[in-house]
């Protein structure tokens, strides 16, 4: 393998671009670019195949080896957020979402995209996008009431919101509801880079618990339950990481009933960036 | 004015001076003296033998954390920065990404000239654009291209002297790492066992580039070794020889690493050792002919390429006097090999390594059982980018210790059956990390194989080291940080942030009296030094307590 980096090794230190905070990864060749407005190779058996295995060398990372989403979008709804014809699907893996953690895949073919577009299409629900649901503005002030969930405490929407958790203004596009109804009874399953539980004890024993924006051999940057950015040296502090633990709260049951959690994420489902 | 003329009067004298005493070329003899020419940095691994060893002694533990970057070079290339400078005479001539090139004035980080080669539009790379460096013979410059060529540059000009095809890039072949240059010969090696190549080291003639010899890593039908493959298999075997080998003038023998057998993460296609991937073989450097070789990884289904850097040392092991070959591999272990013959003398995990128990005293891992990948996956430890990779090591004969950049990562193997198509990706597999991990500088006794001591990172690394004669190890991490360590005990002594991740060793030499230390990282190439006035020792040791850091 040559340069050090394998492929998905590659994939990886894309989507975790900002946790290496540093990397400098991009690929002086363009993107792959089509004139067609169909894929030539659709149902073909041997492209299905390869696009397959390009598919599980680059794309599960993100997207699961199942491709019903992780950190990426569930591709098997068949609800294509950024267009669903042959030639927008092609455009998105090679330009990426601007704003979200798809990077363009500049050093794809021409060919090998509609292979992943010709694998891509075996996996979709028939029949189209499932009907979901839940009713979005019931589920809206839910997020935004503070004897409700109180989403909106820690979670932006539209610049309205608070900054501890992730701007959510486009998650309905990037996650399934599946997906996201288990990180709402589940925090922790994913957690975005910038978004990890670490505690800070000074010299002093004084403990700071907050969410790690930034961490090298030398120093460590956090954002605390207030939303104060602090700076440590690491001589001077203790750092303990809680890898799976999330400072969001799970939301049990009797906490929001499954009626609720079903307003909630088709409110959510319904955030797309505009 | 008058005493600016005088300066420049005296100026011109100087280098004037300098010039004459080294000349503007650079001999066999310089090669071979490698960085015993404290002024020069000629060979990739600074000496034949690899040991990245500088006898400087400027800076020193006490002073090093006084260290200031002196100028900064701006290269405008994204990508890997993984290239070792060559200096001789005051320039600096360093590769970027994608094939450029620049020479650089030592004294002030000001460009003398650039090139930038014009690669096809349909060639496909695995894994970076990047380019590892020079060599440098007479008064050429040679380096290895992307599209698989050698090129042969005129070091004043930079411009290309002769242009030679290594191999067909369409079929999958590319070159990224520093040649070695052996006698009047430039040896190279090649990537692309992600492509279903099959692998070699050519010598080519450093005056015409008339190739002199092949060694194919994977034996050809009646060739001792291709008895090691399942069927037509060899024909698209990998081993790939993408970093630089060393050479040892008195054994007249070339140690070069391979890499993977290919596809790398599905073995069902090519039962059997597969030779000579994943393996260190020793050539003759006249004739290209082996001699030894010892596989690391027998039938690696894990991508584990033994393309690390062999470093060459003489020690007393047992109390017998050696000629070794240290070796920390991909795969998490530590190996001393006795250089003459390939045996193996003493092996260890310097990483957390679940794939083998143990290497035998035959020489083979101890394999354990359900570590190959599969359809529904595997974990095993290292991961795919291994316990350590193309970053080159160092080694301190006063300390006898080897400073290697160990990294921390474990990871699920998915294995498939995939059909070869010539040119195109053949991984046969996927493999994702389980956690983050951590790196680490770890010193070991290649005694032993043992761990010295360690100083761990926050991030893995895939940065090199350099050692100094001053007792200083000087190394790079994934988060930027350039840092300095004590060579007897791994105390941290000093750490800049550079901006971007390191992919390439420090190096340093010396110039109008003065010790400067290089690091390429990001965009940029940087030069530190001393300087004019240290401060001494005592008020540094005075001023955190009169001001405390907070």
């Amino acid at each position: 393998m040559v340069p050090g980096l394998t492929r998905s090794t590659w994939l990886r230190a894309v989507a975790v671009t900002a946790w290496l905070a540093l990397v400098v990864t991009t690929d002086a060749r363009g993107q792959a670019r089509t004139t067609l407005d169909a894929n030539p190779l659709i149902g073909q058996a041997t492209a299905i195949r390869q696009g397959q295995n390009i598919f599980r060398g680059r794309c599960a990372v993100c997207h699961g080896i199942d491709a019903k989403g992780y950190r990426g979008s569930d591709l098997t709804s068949g609800d294509w957020v950024h267009g669903g014809s042959d030639r927008q699907v092609f455009a998105t893996i090679t330009t990426g979402v601007a704003g979200t953690e798809m990077p363009g895949n500049t050093s794809l073919s021409e060919d090998e995209v509609w292979m992943l577009v010709a694998y891509l299409r075996t996996l979709s629900a028939p029949g189209g996008p499932v009907v979901e649901r839940g009713d979005a503005p019931r589920g809206e002030q839910l997020f935004w009431a503070a004897a409700g969930a109180n989403c909106g405490r820690c979670h932006m929407v539209g610049g309205r919101g608070g900054r501890l958790g992730p701007n959510l203004s486009r998650i309905g596009a990037a996650r399934s509801a599946s997906a996201l109804e288990r990180e709402i009874r589940r925090p922790g399953e994913v957690i975005p880079i910038g978004f990890e539980t670490i505690t800070v004890t000074t010299r002093e024993g004084k403990r700071i618990r907050g969410l790690r924006k930034n961490e090298d051999t030398f120093s460590v940057q956090l954002m605390t339950p207030s939303e104060d950015i602090l700076s440590f040296m690491k001589p001077d502090v203790t750092v303990d990481a809680e890898p799976l633990r999330s400072l969001m709260p799970g939301y049990a049951p009797e906490r929001v009933s499954d009626a609720d959690l079903h307003d909630i994420v088709r409110y959510l489902r319904t955030l797309r960036g505009k | 004015m008058r005493h600016a003329v005088v300066a420049l009067v005296g100026y011109a004298a100087f280098t004037g001076a300098v010039g004459l005493a080294g000349a503007q070329t650079v001999t066999n003899a310089q090669l071979e003296k490698g960085l015993a020419d404290p002024e020069a940095w000629v060979n990739y691994g600074g000496d034949y033998g690899s040991q990245r060893h500088s006898p400087l002694t400027q800076v020193t533990p006490a002073n090093v954390d006084q260290l200031a970057t002196r100028w900064a070079f701006q290269t405008a290339q994204l990508g890997k920065f993984e290239a070792t400078p060559v200096v001789v005479n005051g320039v600096i001539y360093i590769t970027g990404p994608n094939n450029t090139a620049w020479a650089i004035d030592a004294r002030t980080g000001r460009q003398l000239w650039s090139y930038r080669r014009d690669l096809p539009d349909d060639m496909d790379i695995c894994c970076g654009r990047v380019n590892r460096g020079f060599a440098v013979l007479g008064n050429k410059l040679y380096m290895n291209t992307l599209d698989a060529h050698l090129l042969a540059f005129d070091m004043k000009t930079g411009a290309v002297v002769w242009d030679v095809v290594i191999d067909d890039y369409k079929l999958g072949y590319s070159a990224t790492a520093a040649p070695l240059i052996v006698k009047d010969k430039v040896v190279v090696g090649i990537a692309g066992a992600e492509y279903g190549i099959r692998g070699f080291i050519d010598a080519y003639d450093a005056a015409t580039g008339k190739r002199a010899w092949r060694f194919w890593t994977v034996p050809g039908p009646g060739e001792k070794g291709n008895e090691t493959w399942e069927g037509d298999s060899w024909k698209r075997g990998g081993g790939s020889t993408w970093v630089t080998g060393s050479y040892d003038p008195a054994l007249n023998l070339i140690y070069w690493g391979t890499g993977n057998p290919g596809p790398d993460l599905y073995g069902h296609d090519r039962e059997g050792d597969n030779l000579y991937t994943d393996s260190v073989v020793a050539l003759d450097a006249d004739s290209g002919v082996i001699k030894w070789h010892y596989q690391f990884t027998p039938h690696d289904t894990h991508d584990w390429d033994a393309t690390e850097v062999p470093v060459l040392a003489d020690k007393v092991i047992g109390g017998v006097a050696r000629k070794v070959l240290l070796f920390a591999n991909r795969n998490g272990f530590y190996y001393t090999l006795d250089r003459t013959n390939g045996q193996v003398l003493a092996s260890r995990p310097f990483v957390k390594t679940t794939w083998a128990e143990k290497i035998n005293p035959d020489g083979r891992p101890a394999v354990r059982p359900n570590t190959e990948p599969t359809e529904a996956g595997t974990e095993v430890c290292p991961d795919i980018t291994g316990g350590t990779n193309f970053m080159s090591p160092a080694y301190n004969p006063t300390t006898g210790l080897l400073y290697v950049t160990s990294r921390e990562v474990c990871a699920v193997y998915y294995g498939w059956e995939q059909e070869f198509v010539p040119g195109e990706y053949y991984f046969g597999g996927a493999a994702q990390r389980t956690d983050r991990g951590f790196g680490a500088m770890r010193a070991i006794d290649p005694a032993t194989g043992s761990v010295r001591w360690e100083f761990k990172y926050h991030s893995p690394s895939m940065a090199g080291v350099l050692s100094t004669a001053s007792g200083l190890i000087f190394a790079g991490d994934m988060d930027g940080n350039v840092m300095a360590f004590e060579a007897a005990n791994g105390k941290n002594l000093w750490h800049f942030q550079t901006g971007s991740a390191i992919y390439s060793a420090p190096t340093t030499y010396l110039l109008d009296g003065r010790q400067w230390l290089l690091i390429p990282s990001g965009t940029t190439l940087y030069a530190f030094a001393l300087p004019n006035r240290l401060v001494p020792p005592a008020r540094t040791r005075a001023r955190p307590a009169a001001a405390p850091r907070r």
